[in-house]
């Protein structure tokens, strides 16, 4: 076959599209979502006021499902990865693929942005930890080891995370050196995010019950204690507590800084899951597998109030100034009063929700099955190019 | 006849190049699944479920609607997912209304619980009496729903292909474990493979495929995987399937060590909590004379005959088919002789089937055998005198679909059984002989079972799980008073006591009980009995069907348990004074055995406990879900459902590119069927749309007789050496044809039905190379009667016999072209010499004789072997084949584990002599390309190999000959795949 030119053009297309690349990377600002849940707390808080109803922006084909952690975002534009193993950047505006790169077989945990660099983990594979240049769109270094079912902690050059043999890894961003490694105990598992208090304390909770506070910079354990279960969704910190969701019916409180139980929400059902919680420093709030969405006070740990949904809820919340966000597994995105529960707002998607979401000044970001992400905004004052 | 068997051949005759009719070709075998009842179907909508069901079971519906709700709740916590469509549950009553579904095609042995069927995801349950069961069935097949769209969700999520699951120990175990505590079938299971030394390793869990120890030893596994590691590892084994296709892997990286250490720490696991048993517990076989222990054996009975002789009765299966047996014992209960079959099981229209574990045999005093069969639809009750060894009566009961255990009163007069209606619910009633009425004597959603007449005749005992802790699974043992039709406690607690039996005087019951130790598992199902000779009156009364009523004064009841068994015992009888009778488990194996010694055994009993019955709690009943008071439930309407799309593309060296699709399509009952063919054999595109073919064709099986029609269109080139018109040696033509076809089965029993097919068409035949063109209208009727009650085994029929004859007649109306009729007789029976050896004998005769008769054909390594296909051809024949089949090897796994995973399943010897004579006009004239004219045939020996149950492969080598088996003509090796005849 003779090489023609617009087989060069529809090759070097293709070329580009199969990088991901930004012009600074380094220069962040407030409504960027650097990581799972915006900060390393995943309070999944994010201070906006858009006005319900929304409207669907736009909808773009990712080709696989997501894992539980939030997409991110960076100069407009969204980063999800897939579950396939890689990573697409969507315009914010307009919903066109930007670019994407396979990284892996599977990634799990959101990945995470510092200093230019982005840091992906999966689940399985030759590479379970992979370093990228964003700005020269080149892989910096990657890590051969056990895998990682939960997104990392990015701090003072460190990228930080729990692997699927309950062993943490600190490595440094530049060059993927092994600053110190923490074992967490035997025949367990981390599945549930990490995350960063007070800058400098890492939390971390395995699938046995056991929570940890290790020293950011050392591992060294500052604390240990045992929850009322084990730990696969995604945890959250506020005003000296770390507020933990297990798979026994129970949400538990511990203080931060000494590691005792404050306080534990419990349910009847031994069964129940909560989901990945979300707080704005007033309130926890929580999805779980009998369709409440529960706002529990985070002095006291009483529900305040709690919403009814006839499907599973998992993932973990959004907060805004007026409402809270939740997606179900039975397709659907609400949007809730927060201060009393009351849907205000709701969506029908093409699939289930197992992802938490990212939010923009004019609207939220939703990952679903079986490989969406739809761009949901307000119908009021969008600057978006509408579907 | 099983109905997709008709409905593939069906089709594959419509894939046939229709010349004519296919009635001559198109014969076959296979037992009848028969469409007894014309069920109303109704379907309830509750929130995540069309449940479909017929009215006579409504409440029974209602209960398995809140069932299916409350099972979906709760899994949804478990696997951490909702569904996102409809699950259709398709009830029914009984599991003899069940095994009339089309839903599979199959037929559904007894024992089946129910199945989910992944092409319409349609989950098919039958109730059978027993509301926890129920219950217990409906969260079994709701984690596989779950299971299911679980694994399909994470594999698509990770974008691979869905070309895997789960392994079916781990899915079925999963599906045990998670639809309630561990019952005690479980435990019986697994003590008797921990105590006999049967336990199946892990990493070997694949040599139980489909068993029921599979099932348990799964229970087991994921119990073991929760409590060790972790409940929420469970559900991360199915997450991580995506992980690795290899399950050993997938669970490596989900427990977090090697599978061999995973393997060896199940062993501990289970060591740990049943050795410490060991000290206590007594083997059958050491401590229990055997009377019969050849195969399964159950459900004893004992009689003395005037003369003295002894004997004990039982149904047992020692070959395959269940039958009952004798068996003559001495004054100790030693036997006298081998197990010797009295009544022939599963080879005729009146004893189609036994419920060989479920319904006990009666003996009166007199000498009569009750017991019970399934013939037709339902089941009946048969009387068989012992002593003129004669059937003396078959009883029908209009509204009583299954009967179970029947006992006869001391007069001989009544007898009481257990019989479920439609209504699915397990009642007594009691049938007087005298005068034939039937009296139901308990009516409630309780399943009382297993009714013993008392030796006095006031008094009927029987098991009942209306017991106050029976909405946990739990069975206690009840008198029933004739005089007053109170109900009493007999036993009462958190036990499971059955079978009860009274001694010759009345003054006690023997039963079978299992009761949960201190550590939640039950224990082994012992011999027990309990003394019966205080008043009645003093008892705790019983109202039927609602809240319990006691006597203020305690009332206690002394009971000893005279066995410590390895797993389990069953039905037990009195023999006399002194000894028991009952059914053993041991090492996979149910045996006849007595107990003797029992005063002795009485005296020093292995336990004795005082129970007062009149503590006990309040009546207890599940919840419904209703339909609503104004709500109506909506008909059900069929639909069909695209069931399959297939495309084809061949290349054949004569016809050359033949390319086509398929779409079959359903409803959700599997009653309907529609298929379209579409194909073309065109070699260019000038020829496009004269050698379409197509057919558009419809089967209904929803009644007892199969309808099916169609139309259908062929055009093309054909290679037919049938034909009597094309050239002998290259039977090449072209062909067009319209046409329509009509035919009806109608099975007359289960083993027997008969079958009628027409079909009308048009054909215009071109054949070229002889320049001849004809056209013909043609119309063809058939007529066939088909007998089967063939036995099959691993590689073929090994006994019992089928056969079929068939009459028909071919004419064209319009031109006269083609007229001839068509006779033929095929029969083949089956010698089971001994266990393992088989002697099948096959004669065939065909005929076809008139104008344009069309050539029968023989050869090939399913008939005619040594011959190649089609070598043999004329207008008529005879055939005949016999064989001596006989094992090589049996179990070859299990000598040689490394053939395992090939799937290498049984490897048989066969010894084989075929022989074959075609004609046309003279009998004797002889056509060389025809090999007409002379008789022909092969002898030699051959080998059967069995792949994953499945596929047989096969593989003969002999010697043809021709000329009346004067002349050798040669040697050959002829391999093929296919079962033997």
């Amino acid at each position: 076959m003779r090489i023609r030119i617009p087989h060069i053009v529809l090759l070097l297309f293709l070329s580009s599209c199969q990088t991901i690349q930004f012009e600074n990377p380094s220069i962040v600002s407030d409504s960027d979502w650097l990581v799972d849940g915006q900060s390393q707390e995943r309070t999944r808080a994010y201070a906006f006021d858009a006005a319900l109803p929304f409207e669907e922006a736009w909808e773009y084909n990712a080709a696989a499902a997501f894992g539980p952690g939030s997409p991110l975002i960076l100069e407009g534009v969204i980063l999800a990865a897939t579950r396939k193993g890689e990573v697409h950047t969507v315009e914010l505006a307009t919903g066109r693929k930007r670019g994407f790169k396979s990284f892996s077989d599977g990634i799990e945990g959101s990945p995470a942005i510092d200093n230019g660099r982005m840091f992906i983990s999966s689940a399985v594979g030759k590479r379970t930890l992979v370093a990228w240049d964003l700005k020269r769109g080149r892989k910096l270094w990657r890590y051969k080891g056990s895998g990682f079912e939960s997104g990392l902690v990015v701090q003072d050059n460190m990228v930080i995370g729990a692997d699927v043999d309950a062993v943490v890894k600190a490595f440094d961003q530049a060059d993927g050196t092994l600053l110190w490694t923490r074992s967490l105990g035997e025949m367990s598992s981390v599945q549930s995010t990490p995350l960063l208090v007070n800058l400098d304390r890492l939390f971390v909770a395995d699938d046995r019950g056991n929570a940890f506070l290790l020293n950011v910079h050392t591992g060294d354990v500052i604390w240990e204690s045992l929850l009322t279960g084990p730990v696969y969704e995604s945890a959250t910190a506020a005003d000296g507590l770390v507020f933990v969701p297990t798979t026994r019916g129970a949400i538990d409180a511990l203080d931060l800084h000494t590691g005792q139980l404050v306080w534990t929400l419990t349910q009847e059902l031994s069964t129940l899951r909560f989901g990945g919680l979300a707080t704005d420093g007033k309130h926890v709030y929580a999805g779980a597998t009998d369709g409440l969405v529960r706002a529990v006070d985070v002095s006291t740990g009483e529900v305040v109030w709690s919403s009814s949904f006839p499907d599973v809820i998992s993932a973990a919340p959004l907060v805004t100034d007026r409402h809270i966000f939740v997606g179900s597994m039975g397709k659907m995105i609400y949007g809730l009063n927060r201060e009393t529960g009351a849907v205000e707002w709701d969506a029908e998607l093409k699939g289930r929700v197992k992802s938490a979401m990212a939010a923009t000044q004019n609207g939220i970001v939703v990952l679903s099955e079986p490989r969406y992400i739809t761009y949901f905004t307000s119908s009021e004052g969008s600057d978006v190019r509408k579907k | 006849m099983p109905k997709a068997f008709t409905r593939i051949l069906l089709f594959l005759i419509l894939l046939f190049p229709v010349g004519l009719s296919f009635g001559q070709y198109g014969y076959h075998f296979g037992r009848n699944k028969i469409q007894y009842e014309d069920f109303e179907w109704k379907v309830m909508k509750t929130e995540h479920f069309d449940i479909y069901y017929y009215p006579e079971m409504l409440e029974l519906a209602e209960h398995g609607a809140f069932f299916a709700e409350e099972a979906y709740s709760e899994l949804e916590h478990r696997f951490n997912f909702s569904l996102n469509h409809r699950v259709p549950l398709i009830f029914y009553s009984t599991n003899l209304h069940f095994k009339q579904t089309n839903v599979t095609s199959g037929f559904i042995p007894d024992g089946v619980g129910g199945f989910f069927e992944f092409l319409k995801g349609r989950v098919v349950i039958p109730a059978n009496g027993n509301l926890s069961r129920f219950r217990r069935v409906v969260r079994h097949e709701m984690v596989h729903v779950f299971t299911f769209n679980k694994v399909l969700r994470v594999m698509r999520d990770h974008r691979q292909p869905s070309d895997r699951f789960l392994p079916l120990w781990f899915t079925e175990g999963l599906a045990e474990y998670w639809s309630g505590e561990p019952d005690h079938q479980h435990e019986m299971v697994i003590r008797d493979a921990m105590f006999t030394n049967y336990l199946v390793p892990l990493e070997s869990m694949y040599r139980i495929r489909g068993s029921f120890v599979m099932y348990k030893q799964g229970e087991a596994i994921s119990r073991f995987i929760s409590e060790v590691y972790g409940e929420e590892r469970i559900l991360m084994l199915i997450e991580n399937i995506w992980k690795d296709r290899d399950f050993r892997v997938v669970m490596e990286l989900t427990l977090q060590e090697d599978f061999s250490v995973i393997a060896d720490r199940w062993l501990k696991w289970l060591k740990l909590q049943y050795y410490p048993d060991l000290a206590e517990i007594e083997v059958p076989s050491i401590i229990a004379d055997g009377l019969s222990t050849e195969g399964f054996n159950a459900k004893p009975n004992y009689y003395r005959f005037p003369d003295g002789t002894r004997k004990v009765y039982f149904v047992g299966n020692h070959r395959g088919l269940s039958n009952v047996f004798e068996v003559e014992v001495g004054a100790e209960m030693q036997p006298l002789s081998e197990p010797k079959v009295v009544i022939n099981g599963e080879r005729s229209d009146n004893f189609e089937s036994f419920h060989l574990f479920e319904s006990r045999i009666s003996v009166s005093s007199q000498g009569k055998l009750a017991f019970v069969t399934k013939s037709g639809g339902k089941d009946v009750l048969h009387i068989y005198d012992l002593n003129t060894d004669r059937l003396v009566a078959t009883y029908r009961f209009d509204d009583l679909i299954a009967v179970y255990s029947p006992s006869w009163s001391p007069d001989e007069e009544r007898i009481v059984f257990t019989a479920i209606k439609a209504s699915g619910f397990s009642d007594l009633f009691v049938y007087h002989l005298d005068d034939g009425v039937l009296r139901q004597i308990t009516a409630d959603t309780y399943d009382d079972r297993d009714p013993s007449w008392s030796p006095t005749g006031d008094l009927i005992a029987f098991s009942s799980d209306r017991t106050y802790t029976g909405n946990e699974g739990h069975y206690n043992l009840f008198t029933y008073d004739t005089d007053g039709g109170h109900i009493r406690y007999v036993t009462q607690g958190a036990r499971t006591d059955l079978s009860p039996t009274w001694s010759p005087d009345g003054s006690q019951l023997a039963f079978i009980s299992t009761r949960r130790d201190s550590t939640g598992r039950f224990g082994a199902q012992d011999v027990w009995v309990t003394d019966m000779d205080q008043a009645s009156a003093r008892e705790p009364m019983v109202a039927q069907g609602s809240a319990n009523t006691f006597d203020a004064e305690a009332s206690w009841r002394p009971a000893r348990r005279l066995t410590s068994l390895v797993s389990a015992a069953f039905d037990p009888v009195w023999a006399e004074d002194n000894h028991i009778i009952f059914t053993s488990f041991e090492g996979l194996g149910f045996s006849i055995r007595q107990l003797s010694g029992l005063d002795s055994l009485m005296t020093s009993p292995k336990e004795e406990m005082v129970t007062d019955v009149s503590r006990v709690g309040v009546s207890w009943s599940f919840d419904k879900m209703k339909l609503g008071v104004d709500a109506e439930p909506a008909p059900y309407r069929s639909k069909y459902k695209l069931d399959l799309a297939q495309g084809a593309v061949s290349q054949n060296p004569i016809l050359g590119t033949t390319g086509g699709a398929m779409l079959a399509f359903s409803d959700m009952m599997g009653n309907d069927y529609l298929y379209l063919t579409i194909f073309n054999t065109g070699a260019g595109q000038r020829n496009f749309l004269k050698d379409v073919s197509l057919q558009l064709s419809r089967f209904k099986l929803n009644g007892r007789a199969n309808l099916g029609y169609g139309l259908y269109r062929h055009s093309g080139r054909r290679y037919d050496v049938t034909d009597p018109d094309a050239p002998t040696k290259f039977p090449v033509f072209f062909e067009t044809v319209y046409g329509g076809f009509g035919m009806v089965s109608y099975p007359l029993s289960k083993f027997t039905r008969i079958e009628l097919t027409t079909s009308l068409n048009w054909s215009r035949k071109d054949i070229s190379f002889r320049g001849v063109e004809r056209e013909a209208l043609m119309i063809s009727n058939y007529f066939s009667l088909v007998r089967d009650n063939a036995q099959y085994w691993m590689n073929g029929p090994v006994a019992g016999w089928r056969a079929s004859i068939t009459a028909g007649y071919t004419s064209d109306i319009l031109y006269s072209n083609v007229s001839y009729y068509t006779l033929m007789a095929d029969v083949r029976k089956y010698f089971r010499i001994t266990q393992g050896i088989t002697f099948a004998s096959w004669v065939m005769g065909r005929v076809n004789e008139g104008r344009e008769a069309r050539l029968f054909v023989l050869g090939g390594s399913w008939d005619l072997r040594g011959f190649n296909w089609f070598d043999v051809r004329g207008q008529k024949m005879w055939f005949t084949s016999h064989e001596l089949r006989f094992p090589l090897i049996n179990a070859p796994t299990v000598l040689a584990p490394i053939l395992a995973p090939l799937g290498i399943a049984s490897l048989r010897g066969t010894l084989f002599f075929d022989a074959a004579h075609a004609w046309n006009t003279d009998y004797n004239e002889k056509r060389q390309e025809l090999r007409s004219g002379e008789t022909v045939g092969s002898i030699g020996f051959g080998f059967r190999l069995n792949l994953f149950g499945a596929f047989v492969l096969r593989y003969d080598i002999g010697n043809r000959y021709g000329d009346g088996f004067r002349t050798k003509e040669k040697a050959f090796k002829q391999f093929f795949f296919g079962w033997n005849f």
